[in-house]
């Protein structure tokens, strides 16, 4: 460890945070209805205007006061502002938690964007960082209120193969995205039937996406941070959300649960059922989500969640096949097996407990587990007569297959303290310790390609402070990390904003990033790479990445924001798993782990906020990523493009808020060709079964140089409407509940068709008159039309 | 692929152009209301005194129907239709004033609404509505009407279809309201058909059931969900939606039909005959499928069921229906096949 670079980053702490003794005051900021905590609201202090903003958890601290009376305005973007006097007496003060009351709907303010909050404390440190709502998620017509599905709209976000839920920021690898459920490491948080995430988005009160140069509170990943937290529950009367169908239904339910205590309750099911009757596949899923939360007094609250979701996707497309046939009187399909399983599942259970110990310290405690397993098979057996100029006949023949396990437990304890130690300074160290299990076994083509078990652990610290100025906010901090007892390493990261006038600002972030789990990239022997098959590292250096991002923001109207980021990632160390071995090769875990480097860089251009009755954003990126493995035989050791790099993104959601009771919402993507290793070399294999006299020709096909072509672009654009339902049904099924609303939304996927959406290439050799041609397949410019009915109460 | 006039993707491209986000356009989708005129009858005296009329209904008080209409050719457009005063006012002042009678009454309008309702094989208007009447001392019960109307005119505009529907039906409402308390009274032998005597409790009551049929070669499970009005004698005829599971001994069958035809014919406060008709369109899942064809997937089925139903009057609680099941399905490239089973339900009506 450089403990010379240490002794710096300690000074620097040691300069901006000279403690300056003063009064404080602390607490938490709440709905008035549900006594929901609320993240993003602003508190200003008068006379002597301090001010500060909210945390994730809803508290907030402003020290630097005198005994004195106050007036105290606590503001947020969809509540009344909220005008109290306080008197701050010599020993400081929790004041009793804020209640602020809903505003009224008024169809001019309607907005998706829940804009960062604009007064004298939007001096939030974070560079690259997008806020999802519930609200927002629900407005992108195809993302089905699923966050993973939403964040593709954003720039630096792309998804990876099609019909994968996967994702890859800023040139990274989808395993170096760090998915958090209310602190908790979630892995492969996917359900496999619909490409969607396994959160319910009905509990989720906020989603923070960090694409890069995040703080030193985060780590264990190298990419970016999805930090999703959900709600508490409301502690005065029941509320819930239903949506009912005949395969598909969700539920949502959040009530009082004793003195000053509430739950939330809420699941999801779906069935394919049409599936199941046309083709006899089976493929479902279900996620649920348990919460209680006991408030002890003002300074205490202890919360005990658990989730877990089961996914199960079959698809075997022989029912299919056997009435085509039977339909064009054709037995082409007869001897045609196309066949995937997918079983996965997900655990998770945490216990909180936050503590206001005075009104200058806030602490977090959290004990949890994490769990994933994940069994995954597809395979293809094909054979058809083929007949050779010499009228030889034989059997061409594919047949592949592979099945790919995968394990994981993480069992961890957490600690972070918040010290507003000056006016100026806001402390934060913590801790955490990890201990995890990975088990992965592979077998190709029905053979055991082998297996591993291992028990890493984790230990890390960190310190971050964050100095506020009026005219800059600076955020120096480190990470300090011992893997399986070993060395410590450490992560230093700094992050700057420079407030050049009230409407613009300059920011900038730097940062190491190590990470000790790796994903095995699997998509050279998968046709699509669904999940993450996580490797724990054992005798290597960790990955490594660095983050170097420039800013500049200006607020064009106080609800109209243009951001642009420039960014550079220098990708020091990375792994990949050579994977795509001969037919029959032996193979061992270990001895297929390859060294790379690489570096992603580009800028994103972001215009984001509200225009009268219209709002959301439109996005443009511009991208280059790179990767290497010089010792390896992947592209003989040369330098190539990053598998799933983009060059060039727009992307646009839209809502225009037409009437308090129809909405309509519109979505646009075009992104540019993904890099492909395209089939151009043959190889063949024959063998003939005495027994039953035949001859099989089994082709196939390699690839001479990795990510050599590139893939057409893909345009997308998707249209709903959201209309609140005054009669009919719908209604009736309000009125029983008692329900304030019910609305029916339909979307329209791919409403343009006006672009083909290639998705693969697959070589034409044995098809009359593309012999020498290459075979373009996807679905994604289909329409597609979806209606779903909603109760909100 | 050219964009002209006629593609859909011409129309959507059409609205986003023309949605211009200028003040007042929204506005004016909102605010498309039409209002009317309540056409009272002047000559039907009651025989008591209106002290006074509450409307309860949690909606705009001078509301009486909803309209719709597409803007744009793709925006659905909720239209009110609204009288030119509120509903309460149009109905007191309907009344003819005579202080010289001794009794009175209040009246609470708890659901009024004029709605086009579509059968399967034609539509009409109906009034509902539901208005309670009681005095100081006692609740009377209520009014409960399920008023068909029939326009004199195809082309007649929905403004000139709402005010006739008011304006036939107001007479009988004023009829109804003197001969039912006359009726509490035991002035009147005659009860209105539109007077329930039981307090009110929603306008509309949802039932859940429950069924199973046992065929000789055939069981199913039905699901089915509808909404009933109060029960008099003209509401008997109601629409459900339901789902069905079949299983025979060539295939499992999942269908769905949305107009569920309900007819009740009432034997006794408890007891009643259920007489219901289905349109179901389901897909097949062949045991055997060497020889099925793509399209034989499909299934259409037409059938219907004869019940005696236990069934409270009025009343929320369990409904049990027992009864004669009769199927007639048809599946491309085969002949019409017809099933007959024993129907059971159980079900709950809130």
């Amino acid at each position: 460890m450089n403990w010379q670079k240490l002794k710096y980053s300690l000074l620097i702490w040691g300069i901006f945070s000279a403690p300056l003794i003063s009064q404080s005051i602390s607490g938490y900021v709440v709905d008035s209805k549900s006594h929901e905590t609320l993240i993003g609201a602003t508190i200003v202090l008068e006379p002597g205007k301090k001010a500060t903003v909210t945390n994730n958890y809803g508290f907030y601290s402003l020290s630097g006061i005198k005994p004195g009376t106050y007036t105290l305005l606590v503001s947020h973007i969809s509540y009344v502002t909220e005008i109290t006097e306080i008197t701050i007496t010599k020993t400081g003060m929790v004041l009793d938690a804020i209640k602020l009351k809903p505003a009224p709907l008024n169809i001019d303010e309607v907005s998706i964007i829940a804009m960062k909050p604009d007064q004298a404390a939007d001096k939030e440190a974070e560079i690259s960082h997008h806020m999802l709502t519930p609200e927002l998620i629900q407005s992108i017509p195809t993302a089905r209120n699923d966050i993973f599905s939403a964040i593709k709209y954003l720039p630096g976000v792309d998804k990876t193969e099609p019909f994968s839920p996967l994702y890859t920021i800023r040139g990274g690898e989808p395993g170096e995205n760090a998915v958090m459920l209310d602190g908790v490491m979630i892995y492969n948080p996917y359900h496999s039937s619909v490409t969607s995430g396994i959160f319910n988005s009905q509990t989720i009160k906020n989603v923070d996406l960090l694409l890069g140069g995040f703080g030193a509170e985060y780590g264990g990943r190298n990419s970016s941070v999805m930090y999703i937290t959900t709600k508490d529950g409301n502690l005065n009367e029941l509320h819930g959300e239903v949506e009912p169908s005949t395969f598909y239904s969700k539920m949502f339910l959040e009530f009082p649960a004793g003195k000053d205590a509430s739950m939330i309750i809420a699941g999801r099911y779906y069935f394919d059922l049409p599936s199941n009757f046309l083709f006899n596949n089976r493929t479902y899923f279900y996620d649920y989500n348990l919460s209680y939360t006991k408030r002890l007094g003002k300074r205490n609250r202890i919360s005990l969640k658990y989730f877990e979701s089961r996914d199960f996707t079959g698809y075997n497309f022989n029912t299919l096949y056997k009435y085509l046939g039977n339909s064009f009187d054709t037995d082409v399909y007869d001897k045609f097996v196309l066949e995937q399983r997918n079983n996965w599942k997900n655990r998770s259970a945490t216990a909180i407990h936050k503590l206001i110990i005075s009104p200058r310290i806030y602490m977090r405690n959290q004990l949890y587990y994490s769990a994933h397993e994940s069994d995954n098979y597809s395979g293809l057996n094909f054979s058809i007569e083929n007949t050779d100029a010499f009228d030889e006949v034989s059997q061409l023949r594919w047949f592949s297959n592979n099945n790919l396990q995968s394990s994981i437990q993480d069992l961890g304890a957490k600690t972070h303290i918040n010290f507003k130690i000056s006016t100026y300074s806001d402390l934060k160290i913590g801790a955490e310790y990890n201990s995890y299990y990975f088990m992965n076994h592979i077998m190709l083509n029905e053979i055991d390609n082998g297996s591993f078990t291992r028990y890493p652990s984790l230990l890390s610290l960190f310190a971050e402070d964050k100095i506020t100025t009026r005219f800059f906010v600076f955020r120096p901090g480190i990470r300090l990390t011992s893997y399986n007892n070993g060395q410590w390493m450490y992560e230093p990261r700094v992050n700057l904003n420079i407030n050049l006038s009230s409407r613009l600002r300059l920011k900038f972030a730097w940062g190491e990033y190590l990470q000790y789990i790796m994903s095995m990239n699997t998509n050279e022997i998968q046709m699509f790479q669904l999940v993450d098959y996580y490797y724990p590292l054992n005798n290597q250096a960790p990955s490594k990445s660095t983050h170097y991002v420039a800013g500049v923001e200006r607020k064009i109207t106080p609800k109209l924001l243009i951001t642009l980021d420039a960014y550079y990632k220098e990708i020091n160390t990375t792994y990949t798993f050579d994977l795509n071995q001969e037919f029959a090769e032996v193979y061992s875990f270990a001895d297929k782990l390859e060294y790379g480097k690489g570096n992603a860089y580009g800028a994103e251009l972001y215009l984001q906020g509200r225009f009268k009755k219209v709002s959301g954003w439109i996005a443009y990126t511009l991208a280059w990523a790179t990767r290497q493995y010089p010792n390896s035989s992947i592209n003989n050791g040369e330098e190539y493009p990053y598998d799933y790099n983009r060059r060039h993104t727009v992307k646009s959601v839209i809502n225009y808020q037409i009437t308090d009771n129809f909405a309509f919402n519109s979505s646009f993507v075009f992104l540019s060709g993904m890099y492909r290793s395209i089939e151009t070399t043959t190889q063949s294999y024959y063998s003939y079964n005495a027994s039953t006299d035949e001859l099989t020709y089994f082709p196939l096909y390699t690839s001479s140089e990795k990510n050599a072509a590139k893939m057409p672009p893909q345009i997308n654009a998707d249209f709903s409407i959201r209309r609140k339902l005054i009669k009919g049904m719908g209604r009736k099924l309000a009125d029983l509940f008692k329900a304030d609303d019910s609305y029916v939304t339909v979307t329209i996927k791919n409403a343009l068709f006006i672009y083909r959406n290639v998705e693969f290439y697959y070589p034409g050799t044995f098809v009359p008159d593309y012999s020498d041609k290459y075979l373009p397949f996807g679905s994604n410019y289909i329409p597609a039309v979806g209606i779903s009915y909603t109760l909100k109460f | 692929m050219i964009l002209k006039p006629g593609n859909l993707s011409f129309f959507i491209l059409l609205f986003i152009l023309l949605g211009n986000p200028k003040k007042g356009f929204g506005q004016e989708i909102l605010t498309d209301t039409t209002f009317i005129e309540f056409k009272a009858d002047t000559f039907i005296p009651l025989n008591f005194r209106i002290d006074s009329v509450t409307d309860s209904r949690n909606v705009t008080k001078s509301l009486v129907g909803y309209g719709s209409k597409r803007k744009f050719i793709l925006v659905p457009v909720d239209k009110e239709i609204c009288l030119q005063q509120p509903l309460g006012s149009a109905l007191e002042n309907g009344f003819i004033k005579n202080s010289n009678h001794q009794q009175s009454v209040s009246l609470d309008i708890k659901h009024f609404i004029i709605e086009k309702q579509h059968r399967r094989l034609s539509s009409y208007y109906v009034l509902e509505a539901d208005i309670v009447i009681s005095d100081s001392a006692k609740n009377y019960g209520y009014l409960s009407y399920n008023y068909f109307y029939l326009p004199r005119n195809k082309k007649d505009s929905k403004e000139t279809i709402y005010e006739d529907a008011i304006k036939q039906w107001h007479p009988f409402f004023k009829i109804d309201l003197n001969s039912s308390l006359n009726f509490s009274k035991g002035l009147d032998s005659l009860k209105p058909e539109a007077y329930i005597e039981q307090p009110y409790h929603r306008y509309s009551y949802f039932t859940v059931n429950a069924a199973t049929v046992v065929g000789s070669n055939f069981w199913q499970l039905d699901g089915e969900i509808n909404f009933s009005r109060p029960e008099t004698p003209t509401s008997k005829v109601f629409q459900g939606s339901i789902i069905r599971y079949q299983n025979t001994k060539d295939f499992e069958l999942i269908a769905f039909g949305k107009r569920s035809e309900h007819y009740l014919l009432r034997i006794n406060p408890s007891l009643l005959f259920h007489a219901n008709s289905n349109l179901l369109i389901g897909i097949n899942k062949w045991r055997d499928n060497e020889d099925i064809k793509l399209e034989q997937i499909l299934q259409i089925a037409l059938s219907s069921y004869q019940t005696i139903s236990y069934n409270k009057v009025n009343k929320t609680g369990i409904n049990i229906q027992a009864g004669l099941f009769e199927n007639a399905y048809y599946i491309i490239h085969e002949p019409i096949k017809f099933q007959i089973g024993i129907y059971f339900a159980i079900g709950y009506k809130f």
